[in-house]
């Protein structure tokens, strides 16, 4: 099919896009003319002196959040799907989600870091919980609103539930996986930030403030940069795998 | 007539949802080979009679017999039912993200476990026998609504049904499209399938039923052959449904 100019067109649409933020990152930096904001050839050499220090806390970080990621959604795919298909469970249990989504999970923070000490526990559950309720609307309602009428096709057909499941629930839900794990990743990595920034000596949001309460701009800046990057990478990834498991969406 | 020309046998059927009764006491007799026509205005119970025959909705009361099988008996093997009737419904419902021929195959495969050669061989035919031979390896969304809903027929078809369901097989379709799944229906009926079928199409069910059948209100008013029903209707519901048709 076109799949070669698509391909093009998406390449230059990033190459623009690389350029434009780029652009308008310098002219920021040169406008405010502060050290907190260098600009981006400056922040390149900072970067490659910073690198040794920088990438065990960008593992730390990045450990944290992946894993967070990983059980967050293990959680709560199977328990949307359970919610949605029982009627009983999810009348009983829809009241007690629709009050906690809305709470910022971030807020916990102090009760975990009390019951879970400051190394990665606390962290990896403050991300999981964030991530875990996001997934879990986004899915049971996606599970919601397959039509019966797809259910009953396979029905008809001599299908089991479990093909039910496999070969129409599952497949309809995907985009709905992926599309509330890419917004999760922004919301996972604000939260990780908070939380390394507020307790422990690890990971790059500890690296950020440490530099900030040093007036070492250059280092807190370069930390910035590696967190950025960061969402950007776990973002794109999911995007990936999105467009290669609903590739028939297209 | 022999028992075993009797293809569904449909007695005192009977369906509620809650308060509200959808059937009351239905008896229609299909026979092998016969062409039936279902119509009627909308929430007139057509479509659940037909989803009672292979127990998609559970009848409250009533029996349906399938080859002189009693299917609404308890401990019937509802999976095994329904390979031997395949539906078609509004909603073409292809797995779209496979490929026309794997639709076709997967049940083939999943249920029935035929081999992946003999599903494959099935399928082609199937598909070519709806004229989509050339749209093999289309995706779903790749296809028209008409196709689609062709592809979903050679679905059905491919497991061998004894009598196929069509529940408003067109009603989801633009109307240029139509006619391709029309005759595609014609020519199974030509070939000799049992065909239950509920639609709206009144040139298809005078020029292909046996026997039409007008519900209203979850009872059968009138049946009886195309030109009986459409030329001299005797009841005045019939004529009244058929006046707004028309």
């Amino acid at each position: 099919m076109n799949r070669p100019p698509s391909m093009i067109r998406r390449i230059i649409g990033y190459v623009f896009a690389v350029v434009f933020i780029i652009a308008g990152w310098w002219i920021t930096a040169l406008l405010v003319n502060s050290p907190a904001l260098p600009t981006p050839a400056a922040t390149v050499g900072v970067l490659a002196q910073n690198a040794p220090t920088l990438v065990p806390y960008f593992w730390t970080s990045a450990y944290r959040v992946i894993v967070s990621l990983v059980i967050g959604t293990a959680l709560a795919v199977p328990i949307a799907h359970i919610f949605a298909r029982s009627r009983t469970l999810d009348a009983l249990f829809a009241p007690v989600l629709y009050l906690l989504y809305p709470i910022p999970k971030v807020v916990l923070l102090p009760i975990l870091l009390v019951l879970l000490g400051l190394a990665d526990a606390p962290k990896i559950a403050l991300i999981s919980l964030t991530v875990f309720f996001q997934v879990l609307v986004a899915v049971r309602d996606s599970v919601k609103i397959v039509p019966e009428s797809a259910v009953l096709s396979i029905r008809s057909l001599g299908g089991s539930r479990w093909d039910e499941y496999l070969h129409v629930v599952i497949p309809a839900t995907m985009p709905a996986v992926f599309t509330s794990l890419r917004i999760g990743v922004g919301t996972a990595i604000a939260v990780l930030f908070i939380a390394e920034a507020m307790a422990g000596s690890t990971g790059l949001g500890y690296f950020i403030m440490q530099s900030w309460s040093m007036v070492n701009y250059p280092r807190m800046f370069a930390g910035i940069i590696a967190l950025a990057l960061l969402g950007v990478v776990l973002y794109a990834i999911f995007d990936v795998i999105e467009r290669r498991l609903t590739r028939w969406r297209s | 007539m022999g028992e075993s020309d009797i293809m569904v046998s449909i007695q005192h059927l009977s369906k509620s949802f809650g308060e509200t009764e959808v059937l009351r006491d239905v008896s229609v007799d299909v026979k092998r080979g016969e062409v039936v026509v279902v119509l009627g205005p909308s929430g007139s119970g057509k479509s659940t009679m037909l989803r009672c025959i292979n127990l998609l909705e559970k009848p409250t009361g009533g029996h349906i017999f399938i080859e002189g099988q009693e299917i609404t008996a308890p401990g019937t093997d509802v999976d095994k039912l329904r390979e031997h009737v395949g539906m078609v419904f509004q909603q073409f419902n292809l797995f779209p993200h496979l490929s026309a021929k794997k639709n076709v195959m997967l049940a083939q495969r999943k249920v029935l476990k035929r081999s992946e050669q003999d599903a494959e061989r099935i399928a082609l035919e199937q598909l070519d026998r709806v004229g989509l031979a050339d749209r093999a390896d289309f995706l779903p969304a790749a296809l028209s609504g008409g196709q689609q809903q062709r592809v979903a027929i050679a679905r059905a078809l491919a497991m061998d049904p004894h009598v196929m369901l069509f529940d408003e097989a067109t009603s989801a379709l633009d109307p240029e499209l139509v006619r391709g799944v029309l005759d595609v229906m014609r020519s199974l009926a030509e070939a000799g399938m049992t065909m239950v079928v509920v639609t709206h199409e009144m040139g298809f069910a005078r020029e292909v039923a046996d026997r039409v059948i007008f519900m209203e209100g979850g009872v059968i008013v009138e049946e009886g052959s195309p030109s009986e029903v459409f030329d001299h209707p005797k009841n005045d519901r019939t004529k009244d449904f058929l006046g707004h048709i028309k």
